[in-house]
Parts: structure tokens; sequence; C-alpha cells
């Protein structure tokens, strides 16, 4: 059975004194992937920042699960457009003390079974500021595919809400390809996401949304 | 949550412990603003004891302050703020665990240092006074700390933070700054050390309740 993941009603936000999204309204169920477009302003960042809770909405209501953003962090992953990562920290530190921080304590199995997800285990142990941009990308979204490993092994009792902001920048095919095989085995196992982009993206059980024209259509 | 907690204090004092020459430019400001004043001043000893505690809290302070900017700026400029902000935890908690983390790689070394910086200054060299001219710095360093954290917390997303930072602390340090003199005062003379040093202690308590707040309200907006 399924049921709603997330429900935006008559949603409104502002930056600054600028509206960006009116009267917005959607839900996504569980299993579901929501993929955003619109331009450049059209709202697409500001929306997942709300759905995160780190924006407050100006009107309307954001509910996860059935409660309110800033309660529901332990059932989301937020990738921002900037990838949370000390330059100055491995990137098994990095995503080691992010996990920690969310209280999931991953093994070394977990971690190791993470980053083969994005094929960076050679990478574990380099600076991240010494890693392209392409890399440290990627290294952000092992946060993804540690939590995915983490609720797979029962570590985690929820499959939780992914927000991805603009994944595929700095992407090669390669790394699109592993991440969209990400997202599917994610909502395969019921889990559900909202990721941004310009790209066209082709990923399973997903519909889409464009904000400049807010049509929404379903694959 | 206490691991939690320890994992981000523990994250802090590895960036610090990675960027150490922050740490020791830190450490380096305090002793050569010390060993300023004598160069300055004249040998004279006895001027030198009486105006000792009020160069080592001025220099105390002033050490602390270029290192306060990077408490938040970093993380804000990186997306980890981000992160921090989505840790299932109260923020103002993690705002204290991050003030202790700081003040381990910021207050201590000047604590640890002060023996020697207050000796080179010509104050007693007796345990007890030594022991409370470190206890007043502690308690003070860390007062000091949780409120350049709140301004860095403040400031964030403002050019030149950190000439903000330091006019927003330091009119906001004048107790801990007359405290602080106060008790080292107190112990290079023999005097009651227990009235400024529990008033110092004082302040840091109050700090200790305002600062967190202010500052985990500035850091949501601030992410905004």
């Amino acid at each position: 059975m399924e049921q709603n993941m997330l429900t935006v009603k008559a949603l409104t936000l502002n930056r600054g004194a600028r509206q960006v999204l009116t009267n917005l309204n959607l839900t996504l169920d569980a299993g579901r992937v929501l993929i955003v477009t619109g331009g450049n302003g059209a709202g697409k960042t500001t929306l997942l920042r709300a759905v995160a809770g780190l924006l407050p909405p100006y009107s309307g209501g954001i509910s996860i699960d059935g409660i309110p953003p800033q309660e529901a962090n332990p059932k989301m992953v937020y990738i921002g457009h900037r990838d949370g990562l000390s330059g100055v920290l491995t990137a098994d530190e990095n995503i080691r003390f992010w996990a920690n921080s969310r209280g999931l304590f991953p093994s070394q199995q977990h971690l190791t079974t993470a980053f083969s997800w994005l094929g960076l285990n050679h990478l574990r142990g380099v600076e991240t500021r010494h890693l392209s941009e392409g890399q440290r990308r990627r290294t952000g979204l092992v946060r993804l595919a540690l939590s995915h490993v983490l609720s797979h092994r029962g570590a985690l009792n929820n499959n939780g809400l992914w927000l991805i902001d603009e994944p595929l920048t700095a992407m090669d095919k390669n790394a699109s390809d592993q991440l969209t095989a990400l997202i599917d085995a994610h909502s395969n196992a019921g889990g559900s996401a909202i990721l941004t982009t310009h790209i066209d993206i082709k990923i399973k059980r997903s519909s889409l949304i464009d904000l400049d024209a807010e049509i929404v259509a379903g694959r | 949550m206490i691991k939690m907690l320890l994992s981000i204090m523990a994250r802090d004092l590895m960036l610090a412990w990675r960027g150490a020459a922050d740490i020791i430019a830190g450490l380096s400001f305090f002793i050569i603003i010390i060993m300023l004043i004598p160069l300055a001043l004249g040998p004279d000893p006895k001027l030198l004891r009486l105006i000792a505690p009020a160069v080592l809290w001025i220099a105390a302070m002033l050490a602390c302050l270029p290192q306060m900017d990077r408490l938040y700026t970093q993380d804000a400029a990186d997306g980890g703020l981000d992160h921090l902000l989505m840790v299932p935890l109260p923020l103002p908690i993690i705002v204290l665990a991050k003030a202790i983390a700081a003040w381990v790689s910021i207050g201590l070394p000047l604590v640890l240092a002060s023996p020697l910086m207050a000796a080179g200054l010509g104050l007693p060299v007796s345990a007890s006074a030594i022991i409370t001219i470190m206890a007043a710095l502690a308690i003070g360093s860390f007062a000091l700390i949780l409120l350049g954290m709140a301004a860095s917390a403040l400031v964030l997303g403002a050019r030149r933070g950190g000439a903000l930072i330091a006019i927003l602390t330091l009119p906001l340090a004048m107790p801990i700054l007359i405290f602080g003199t106060a008790t080292v005062a107190a112990a290079a003379t023999g005097g009651d050390v227990q009235t400024p040093l529990t008033l110092l202690a004082a302040m840091t308590l109050v700090m200790l309740a305002i600062t967190p707040m202010a500052a985990a309200i500035s850091l949501r907006h601030a992410a905004e």
C-alpha cells in the first residue's frame, strides 16, 4: 500500500522580498521520484530547501510523513548544490562525521559498500580539496548511498526522502549512471526522492514537474 | 545523543588540528603582545607587575578574536552548515558542543601558556596564584568564545565579517575583562580572589544561557 511521503499544500516561498513559488500543491508517494525542472530562478533550489526545513515557508504547509520538515530531519538526506565537504578532511572522514552526527555510526563494511556505489573506494583516503569538482560531487552523493545501504541492512527503520539539488553538475556519464542506479534502488526499496535538474535524466518510477509551467507528468 | 555531539566536536577538533597554523598563530599573537609590553614600557618590574593582569587579559581577548571568524564561515561557505542544521538534535546544544570544541582549540592553548606569560610579566609564581590565573583565564576565555561564536553566527553573510565580530564582541566582553583582571590582580597581591572569580564564573554562566540560543537563531537565518 502506498502512502504519501510528502505533501505540499498551497505553498508560497519567498527569497527576501521576492516571491519565488506561488501556491504550489504536490504530493509524492513512498517509492516515487519527483524530478523538478525549470529555468534559472524558477525556484527549484528554494523548493528543496523548504522541504529540507532550511527555509520556512511564507505561507502554506509542507509535511513529510505527517510531520513538519524541521522535525523530519532523520528521514531526509539533503544534497545541496554545495557539497558540504571540508577540504582538509578526507572523503572517508567527511562522510563518517556526517553519518555520526546524525546518529548513524556506520561500520567499515557499510562505508565500503556505500563508496563502491559511486566507484570511489580508491579515493576514500584523499583530502577532498585534492579531488576534482566531479569527484567531490560524487563524494557528497555517497551520503545517499550510505543511507540506502543502512536502510537496506535494517540499520535505519525507514526508507527516507532524498533531496538532491542539481546532482548532474560536473558529473560524467559514468557517474550519472551510478546515481541513476542508486536512485532506482532507493525507490525500489520504498524510498522517495526529489531531484532538480536541467539535464534530461531517465529514472524509473518518476514524475516530472516543470516549475515554469507547473505541469506534472508521470513516467 | 552524546555520541552524536562528540562526533560533531571531534570533527571540529580534527579541522582545527589540520589547520594547526591558526592555533599556532593565535598562541603566538598572545605571546607577542605580552612580550611587546615590557619592550615598550621599559623593564621596571613594579610597573610591569601593576599592569600585568590587564595586559594578560587584553592579549587573551585579542588572540581569541581573529579565530572567531573561522568558526562558522567555512561551514557556511562549503555547504556544511546545511548539514549541521539538519542534525536531528536541538540546534543550541549543537552550538554549545561546537563552542566547547572551539575552546579546546583556541582558549586552552592560551590557558596553558599563561603561567609562563604571568611569570614573564613579574606576577608571583606561587602554585596558588598560578592556578587562580589559569582558572580565571579558562573560565573567561570560554565566555569570550561563546560571545564570539554568537557574533560570528550573526555576521554570516556580511562582508568584512571579521571586523564586525570584534565590534560586536569587545563591548559585551567588558565584564569578563573587568572581573578577569580583578581576579588576576587579587591573585598577584594575595587579596580576595573568590569574589571576582565567582563574578567571572557568573558572567560565563550568563553567556552560557544566552549565546547558544542567539547563535542558533542566527544560523537558521543565515541558511535561509
